[in-house]
């Protein structure tokens, strides 16, 4: 038993204790780093089909596809999940290392996952100089997550739109079939959501982390284009949703860059729910953006000229992007853009074309413009598209965020 | 003495240590993370030559701004474990580059007429090498196996079955009053005189009275404990307590039966007095020193409407006393707070929810011994 003769010794004693508790504690904290850091390959573990946002509105957000998502075929298996994942057995090309056998379960380890997340189902009728164009419009999102840690890695959307011209008016059991077959025709290439979601995955990079998150996080209709909107538009949120996701769709294929989704009256708490095919469901969180977009859709403008032989139609399309270091209130883009689409007709054809129509379509090349310009800028297009002499160096700067975003 | 002792042990324990992190990072899991954002605002000088600041006053900038961002993630602690991590912060501090991993600096702004710079930056967190390293420097976690308290908890997950709330009783009283007036006049005209009068009545009346309600009663089905003394045990043994079964007192040190206390629970919100004396005196008597008991109540079932999910919430309420001394003394108390498990169908979804109000109980509990040094 020793005892301390002195108060020195005392102290000296306590000294050496601290200095041993610091020690062992620097020794377990570097081990804890090394440990927990776990270097290593990126592997994804394959989490199949899901549907995103609340399962409350599955029904009416994906009505064909929540219908399918019950049904299974000769084998048992849900047929939405089986077909994709043939068509990923097939056609999966990326250079990342797919665990496609396993499935994601809680493992305790890391587990990169990858799903098919269906955020869009949609219809559209259009009248069409005496027959009705329609558009079906899939949308699916490319969802890297981290299982373990139910958070959002990465995200990339996925369109699939079809058209087809006829004279008679369809009934839902017509639309029903046009999407099943997007869903399961597996072997109709060019009409197959899985294969586009598949060609889009192969075409992505997959990082473990992202130094820096982008996000479109408001898109505003001017109240003048809300009066321009069709009746069958009545809602004008659901038409801002559907402008966004195709601009995230643009310029995420565009530029290559992950997007946190647009989720305006879908995400709460800024998170977002997936639910998949076999039941399993969570909530993924999403990550709080560096660098935020919003968009600006200000009214269309239509010109007719006509000639003795032909109707000359221009549709006007126009936006105003703005992009911000929220934090910083460091703004790097904020400008209006604009694209006219024009079309012309044999005079004879006496063609009816539908104007609402033919504004998405520029609207859709606006976007597509503006993507191709912030890497690729091309001096007579810009020009073409804003007046503003800065054009060159506020997309060069927005180049910039994206590249610090990928 | 006493720093004697204590100095050999950690000597005695430190190739145990190695061996055991060694096994850890050979494991080589991945670790929980947090990123947290933030902004630095500094002032710098600049130089002669230059109105912008220098590559050391942006190297400082990035200093400060790990440290911010350390200190934006530790706000978020619950008062134990801050009051826990206020006790050993100039460690973390010391070492901060093994908490705050991976900072990046998103972009900056440079105001050259004030000379300020603003950094926004974004910064992740290993919460797990953080978490191990508070455990590791928490009192209960410096013992060596077998050398942290004992502790023994009876936990009892139960489900109400019937819920009786008497009517309740209404007790009224009046009071009439009335009250008459009368005027009477006469006239006279020559030898004849009459006289008339009027009446005139008023009634008042008062009521009042107290209406007694009588808190409901409710039965309750005690349910399985097992997930519960496995998830509890799981904290408390990760923390360095030596966790003891209760069942395992009762056989050494006697004690009343589990059974009894769970079938106390089920009619009533607590155990009987004689019970919980008979309990912790049998627990005294094994050398435990920690006893908690606690409460699971298992609530509403329904559907959540975000992933389609069955929903069940339950409602934990814990308290631990310290029974080293005659009279048992409180030192942890959690809830009531609820949590909502999900699952498949009502069966996995109760079993997840009980799962979780017990991890995090046990959770609330080491930080609460931690803070108070109870080890």
């Amino acid at each position: 038993m020793k005892r301390f003769s002195t108060a020195k010794e005392s102290v000296a004693c306590l000294r050496d204790s601290a200095s041993l508790v610091r020690r062992q504690c620097s020794v377990l904290t570097v081990f804890l780093v090394l440990w927990s850091h776990g270097a290593g390959a990126v592997e994804l573990y394959y989490a199949g089909f899901s549907f995103a946002g609340d399962y409350s509105q599955n029904q009416t957000r994906f009505p064909v596809a929540a219908d399918l998502s019950t049904r299974k075929n000769a084998d048992g298996l849900l047929v939405l999940d089986a077909a994709l994942s043939m068509v990923v057995t097939e056609d999966y090309s990326n250079s990342v290392k797919l665990i496609k056998t396993l499935g994601v379960q809680n493992s305790g380890a890391s587990q990169l996952s990858i799903a098919f997340a269906l955020s869009e189902e949609s219809t559209e009728e259009v009248e069409w100089g005496g027959q009705i164009l329609y558009i079906y419009r899939v949308i699916a999102q490319v969802l890297v997550f981290d299982f373990d840690d139910k958070k959002l890695i990465s995200n990339f959307p996925a369109m699939l739109q079809y058209q087809d011209i006829v004279e008679e008016k369809r009934s839902a059991e017509d639309h029903y079939e046009v999407f099943e077959r997007i869903y399961l025709d597996t072997d109709a290439v060019s009409t197959s959501i899985f294969r586009e979601w598949v060609r889009r995955l192969n075409s992505i990079t997959i990082k473990q982390n992202y130094s820096a998150y982008l996000q479109l996080t408001d898109v505003v209709l001017d109240p003048e284009l809300k009066a321009q909107m069709p009746s069958h538009l009545t809602l004008p949120d659901a038409y801002a949703s559907q402008v966004a996701q195709q601009f995230e769709f643009i310029l995420s294929e565009q530029q290559e860059v992950s997007l946190i989704p647009f989720t305006k009256g879908q995400a709460i708490g800024k998170k977002m729910a997936a639910r998949f095919a076999n039941g399993d469901s969570f909530q993924l969180a999403l990550p709080e953006p560096d660098f935020t977009m919003t968009l600006t859709v200000h009214p269309f403008k239509y010109l007719q000229q006509s000639s003795t032989v032909s109707d000359k139609h221009a549709f006007g399309s126009f936006v105003t992007l703005a992009v911000e270091q929220p934090d910083l209130n460091k703004i790097y883009l904020d400008m209006r853009f604009k694209n006219v689409n024009v079309a012309v007709f044999d005079k004879r054809d006496e063609t009816v074309v539908d104007k609402w129509q033919s504004f998405q379509t520029s609207l859709r090349s606006l976007f597509v413009n503006l993507a191709t310009q912030i890497s690729v800028p091309d001096k007579k297009l810009l020009a073409s598209m804003t007046k503003d002499k800065s054009a060159e160096k506020q997309l060069k700067q927005f180049e910039e965020v994206i590249k610090k975003c990928i | 003495m006493h720093l004697a002792t204590r100095r050999s042990t950690y000597v005695k324990k430190t190739p145990l240590l190695l061996i055991f992190l060694l096994l850890m990072a050979s494991m080589s899991p991945k670790a929980a993370t947090v990123d947290v954002k933030g902004t630095i605002t500094l002032p710098y000088k600049g130089s002669l030559f230059s109105s912008a600041p220098s590559g050391a006053e942006k190297g400082g900038a990035m200093h400060d701004a790990k440290l911010q961002s350390w200190n934006l993630y530790t706000a978020q602690f619950n008062d134990a474990k801050m009051r826990q991590y206020l006790g050993v912060k100039e460690e973390f501090l010391s070492q901060i580059d093994n908490y705050v991993t991976n900072v990046r600096v998103i972009d900056e702004s440079v105001d050259k007429d004030s000379k300020i710079i603003t950094v926004a930056v974004r910064a992740t967190i290993n919460e797990t090498a953080v978490n191990a390293t508070l455990g590791a420097m928490s009192a209960a976690g410096q013992q060596g196996s077998g050398e942290g308290s004992l502790f023994t908890f009876i936990f009892v997950a139960r489900e109400a079955v019937s819920a009786k709330t008497k009517d309740n009783k209404r007790i009224d009283v009046s009071q009439n009053q009335s009250a008459s007036t009368a005027t009477e006049s006469l006239a006279g005209s020559g030898s004849s005189a009459s006289s008339s009068s009027n009446v005139n009545t008023v009634n008042k009346s008062t009521t009042g009275g107290s209406t007694e309600s009588t808190a409901t009663q409710r039965k309750y089905q005690v349910t399985s404990s097992q997930d519960i003394n496995a998830n509890m045990s799981k904290i408390l043994s990760t923390a360095g307590f030596e966790v003891v079964d209760y069942d395992d007192v009762v056989d050494a040190c006697g004690g009343v039966e589990r059974s009894v206390i769970g079938s106390e629970f089920g009619a009533e919100d607590d155990m009987s007095r004689s019970s919980r004396g008979s309990a912790i005196g049998a627990s005294r008597d094994c050398d435990v020193t920690l006893f908690a008991t606690g409460t699971i109540d298992i609530g509403v079932q329904d559907i959540d409407p975000v992933t389609g999910n069955r929903r069940v919430y339950t409602s934990v309420r814990a308290q631990v006393w310290d029974i080293t001394r005659r009279l048992p003394r409180k030192v942890a108390s959690v809830g009531p707070v609820q949590y909502a498990g999900l699952g498949p169908d009502d069966k996995v979804a109760m079993r997840n929810s009980l799962a979780l109000a017990a991890e995090q109980a046990g959770r609330e509990i080491v930080d609460q011994l931690n803070a108070k040094g109870i080890r």
